[in-house]
């Protein structure tokens, strides 16, 4: 049985996340340079889900504007690219860098460098499609009854801080991308490597157990627990903005 | 009965760290004219500078190589620079350079040394002769590694004699200088340290280094290099 339903967020699924600015950024009275969403929205088949998680390059001038346009520029491609069934995913990775080159125009791209982690699900027949993109070195996992799969994470040849992004010189297959077709439950975690970096790969999903205790809580209380959590982060020395977007789709009764 | 997790029990409990790696020619020449003196002064300094450092943000790990003889050998391990037990580092036999850079490749290449999760290295050369064995594959193969080559590199030509093309062939022309005296040693390794130190505090740590001026010999100094 599938709880997914037409036009409307179904009651076992829960989606939230937060986003709080580095103590380094805190102290030098900078603005958080992450940026994230999750959202949903009808479509013929079903409900479409859309996580973003961009994270502007802290050396550059408008870092956090480049994060805000790439959860932008993210959801206006996941939009146009979701009403086109079967597209191939490089069409939304392309839609997705002219949109955002749109959207930090006139400044130049450059000055504007974002990593982004884009998660989608798509109704397909009577299943779903998900799309897990990822360019730089925040992390995007998804839990199916695959088991654990992830994109992006820190390259074997970088170092923290080190990154392809939007806006600088990268190819099309710097973009990691899974491409899942799932049945039943999945759980999607988009991380920014101010978290990332701090949790091994042994360690997600254990996260996303963490995570997956906050789900019966009220938003507001959920929102503050998450906030306070990654505030007060447990890593010694921790500097980086961190954002956390979870995604559970058709839990219960699936 | 379940234990619930915590973000302690799932993060990894160290700090970041901001790798330095001092590779120091302890060639028989060093020992001419107080230079080995003046730079086992000045990483004594320096070590104790990062030992200090507690400001939060990253932690700085220190490794020294020493080259000398027939080959470059670790002096101090990559450790936190807390933990680093210095000796003083004595001089005798050739400039073996290229076995130098060799182990810093290999050391800049090991994950488990210098995690995906730390800074940028700094790698800093202080040398004051001609390297004595081959040099130049070593380079070329540091500079061509997918991690060590993204390092960032100074180098201190000290004395005359130091080959200052070499250098500048490892750090480029803007991240070498030359001390000509042991105050001018002393100024190199305390702006190194400074800017360690900053980076370790900064919220952009991989920022880059621009070396000041080390200055003129005004002939007021206590050791003649």
């Amino acid at each position: 049985m599938t709880l997914i339903s037409k036009g409307h967020l179904p009651l076992a699924d829960h989606a939230f996340g937060a986003s709080v600015a580095g103590p380094a950024h805190v102290a030098a009275r900078v603005g958080n340079q992450d940026a994230w969403t999750c959202t949903h929205w009808p479509s013929e088949h079903g409900t479409v889900y859309c996580a973003v998680v961009c994270d502007g390059l802290g050396s550059r001038l408008h870092a956090r504007d480049g994060a805000r346009a790439g959860v932008r520029a993210a959801k206006q491609a996941a939009r146009q690219w979701s009403r086109a069934p079967g597209a191939p995913t490089g069409l939304l990775v392309r839609l997705l860098e002219v949109l955002w080159r749109l959207e930090v125009a006139p400044l130049p791209p450059d000055d504007c460098a974002a990593t982004c982690l884009v998660a989608l699900a798509v109704p397909d027949g009577s299943g779903r499609r998900l799309v897990l993109l990822a360019l730089g070195d925040g992390l995007a996992a998804a839990e199916t009854q695959q088991g654990l799969q992830s994109v992006g994470g820190r390259a074997e040849a970088e170092f923290s801080n080190t990154t392809a992004a939007l806006g600088t010189p990268h190819h099309m297959n710097d973009w990691q991308v899974l491409d899942l077709r799932p049945s039943g439950r999945v759980r999607v975690l988009l991380l920014s490597d101010g978290i990332a970096d701090d949790v091994s790969a042994q360690r997600v999903p254990d996260l996303l157990t963490w995570l997956a205790g906050l789900e019966g809580r009220p938003a507001a209380a959920r929102g503050q627990t998450l906030r306070r959590a990654l505030r007060q982060w447990p890593v010694p020395g921790h500097s980086d903005d961190k954002t956390v977007v979870y995604l559970h789709i058709g839990g219960v009764g699936v | 009965m379940s234990v619930r997790l915590t973000l302690r029990d799932i993060t990894v409990a160290a700090p970041r760290p901001l790798p330095v790696l001092l590779l120091l020619d302890v060639s028989g020449s060093m020992a001419e004219d107080g230079k080995l003196a003046a730079l086992n002064t000045a990483v004594r300094d320096m070590l104790h500078a990062f030992a200090q450092e507690q400001a939060g943000g990253a932690e700085i790990h220190a490794a020294v190589l020493a080259f000398s003889g027939r080959e470059a050998r670790v002096h101090v391990p990559l450790r936190p620079a807390r933990d680093v037990q210095f000796d003083v580092l004595e001089a005798a036999g050739h400039t073996p350079l290229g076995s130098a850079l060799t182990l810093t490749t290999r050391i800049l290449e090991n994950r488990d040394l210098v995690p995906g999760r730390a800074y940028r290295p700094t790698v800093v050369l202080v040398s004051d002769g001609v390297p004595t064995d081959e040099w130049e594959a070593p380079l070329e193969a540091l500079l061509a590694s997918p991690r060590a080559s993204k390092a960032v590199r100074l180098a201190l030509a000290v004395g005359e004699d130091a080959d200052l093309e070499v250098l500048t062939r490892f750090a480029g022309e803007a991240h070498v200088r030359r001390a000509a005296e042991a105050r001018q040693l002393r100024r190199f390794f305390r702006f190194v340290t400074m800017s360690v130190t900053a980076r370790s505090r900064s919220a952009t740590p991989d920022q880059a280094v621009t070396l000041p001026d080390l200055g003129t010999d005004d002939g007021f100094d206590d050791l003649d290099l």
